[in-house]
């Protein structure tokens, strides 16, 4: 039954994430690469589509995955809004709570199965990317490009859990604010001081997977701490 | 014999950091009434079924359910499998229709009846596909109130219940609740501050004012324990002081009014031995007393 909560709750949600992806498939493989070839036109086609690919994994990954990220975390937690960022908690929580389920478990499911969207929607936005990107004229055949994957996927999850986390203290309207404030810092941060463990660009644009090895690790405990901080805040907090 | 309660509460505080929400309220509900917590907005009556629902924690006192210690967060869990709650605030998952809501409630107690639900999707006229968004706020209460009947349990808290609804659906809704009490000894707390509305259907009080249960008991026994006598008297100030240790005594030149709880013999025998004179005792409306009572309260803080 929790599963067919949170289904309903984030279905419009899960649509929105899909329309970000297919508007920046629409850039990337339609506006992009006819304005960069004249623009760049000494580089070879492949050369050519390694740029675009860098575009690509930098504006997925490091922006529309972890707001992707924020929209399918945000609803069901404290809020119930299916769509929007509505600001205060809605009524509907005491009735939820009222229900002989425990708080973790609440907040588990709806973690797990907007987490489990979120995988699905990177592995899609992915394979659509690099599926389409032939048909028109963007060659991406020197890329070994799902090295790329992981990576993405896990700074995707770094800032999914943020939203989780986030969820749980404020309400949507706030949550989102700070989430995106947050990914902006985040993202500027990483582009004036690389090579430390918020550096996303340099992360996102390895070529090996998981590697660095330091940064995955530390990108995956910080996921895990904010989960586990998100389920300390839903256990402890007072409705 | 003693009376077993479906709610003990001892002695509960919450402090917020700028309010003192309850101050020890202590509540019996015996197991099987209809009772009524009554009191005026702030008193502390939904603060109560939120620490009952394991919703809040108290920052003192005890607080039991269904013979299991409430404030432990497992015990707690187990409480609301057997307990349906109608909160204040009657909104419901606003992306769901009406059918939604009852399918998902209804996967969480096996002991779900589908007959009354069918029952009272019918009597309440629930459009089980529209959203609950579209619901009229009459119909999303009796749509709460058919979620907290069908589940089969032990015992419904109930905070506001007839919020929204007009006067015969309101109707509609207290009979449904008796009828439970009647035919499936469900206990049912309706916290309220519609006092004539509750007198209607519940046997068992509580009157709340201030975070404190200042008063509870059976109907039937407040009602009769409880009268206003009326005399006259020129009384001297130290005879009026006698009075006002009986009940809540009021004054107005010779005419002596004396609300009086288990006492009224008293009164009456100290009215004649001081000559007073054309003695009435009259029974007291519920809101008459909760008013009196309350205002007592104010004047003793």
């Amino acid at each position: 039954m929790l599963w067919l909560k949170s289904w309903t709750e984030v279905r419009f949600r899960f649509a929105l994430t899909i329309f970000l992806g297919v508007y920046i498939l629409a850039i990337l493989l339609g506006y992009l690469p006819p304005q960069m070839a004249v623009k760049l036109k000494t580089l070879s086609s492949q050369d050519l589509g390694k740029r675009i690919w860098e575009i690509f994994v930098l504006a997925y990954g490091g922006a529309m995955l972890p707001v992707s990220a924020k929209i399918l975390a945000g609803a069901g937690i404290n809020a119930q809004t299916s769509m929007g960022m509505s600001h205060g908690f809605h009524g509907s929580m005491s009735f939820l709570l009222s229900m002989p389920v425990s708080r973790t478990r609440l907040m588990a499911t709806r973690a797990s199965f907007g987490a489990a969207l979120m995988l699905l929607l990177a592995l899609a936005t992915f394979a659509a990317t690099v599926t389409l990107a032939p048909s028109f004229h963007v060659d991406f055949s020197s890329i070994n490009v799902w090295a790329y994957f992981p990576n993405m996927l896990v700074v995707g999850y770094f800032f999914y859990a943020m939203a989780v986390w986030l969820s749980t203290i404020f309400d949507e309207f706030w949550a989102g604010t700070i989430g995106l404030l947050i990914l902006g810092m985040l993202g500027g941060y990483s582009s004036t001081t690389p090579h430390n463990w918020l550096d996303f660009a340099t992360y996102l644009l390895s070529p090996d997977p998981l590697q660095p090895l330091g940064q995955t690790l530390f990108l995956l405990m910080a996921s895990a701490v904010q989960i586990e901080a998100a389920r300390w805040v839903v256990e402890h907090k007072e409705y | 014999m003693k009376t077993i309660h479906a709610i003990e509460t001892s002695a509960l505080t919450k402090r917020y950091p700028k309010v003192e929400a309850l101050r020890g309220m202590t509540l019996n509900v015996p197991q099987g009434s209809l009772s009524g917590l009554i009191g005026l907005n702030g008193a502390g009556k939904t603060t109560t079924l939120r620490i009952l629902l394991g919703m809040a924690r108290p920052t003192s006192g005890t607080a039991t359910v269904l013979g299991l210690d409430a404030l432990d967060p497992e015990k707690n869990r187990i409480i609301r499998s057997r307990t349906a709650y109608i909160p204040e605030r009657k909104e419901l998952f606003p992306y769901m229709t009406a059918g939604d809501v009852i399918r998902f409630t209804a996967g969480f107690y096996s002991t779900w009846n589908k007959d009354l639900e069918a029952t009272y999707v019918k009597r309440f006229e629930i459009p089980l596909d529209r959203k609950v968004t579209k619901l009229s706020k009459g119909t999303l209460t009796k749509l709460h109130m058919l979620l907290a009947i069908a589940r089969g349990a032990s015992l419904l808290i109930l905070d506001e219940p007839t919020d929204g609804l007009d006067a015969v659906a309101s109707e509609e809704a207290l009979q449904a609740l008796t009828t439970l009490v009647a035919e499936q000894g469900t206990t049912v707390l309706i916290c309220s501050h519609r006092i004539e509305e509750v007198e209607q259907i519940a046997d068992h009080l509580c009157l709340v004012h201030k975070g404190v249960c200042f008063k509870q008991g059976y109907l039937d026994d407040m009602r009769s324990a409880t009268r206003r006598i009326q005399f006259g008297l020129d009384a001297a100030p130290d005879q009026l002081a006698q009075f006002g240790q009986l009940g809540i005594l009021k004054q107005s030149g010779l005419a002596i009014s004396i609300l009086t709880d288990q006492n009224t013999d008293k009164v009456i025998d100290l009215a004649r031995n001081l000559g007073g004179f054309d003695i009435e005792a009259h029974p007291v409306p519920l809101r008459e007393m909760f008013v009196e009572l309350v205002r007592s309260q104010d004047a003793l803080a």
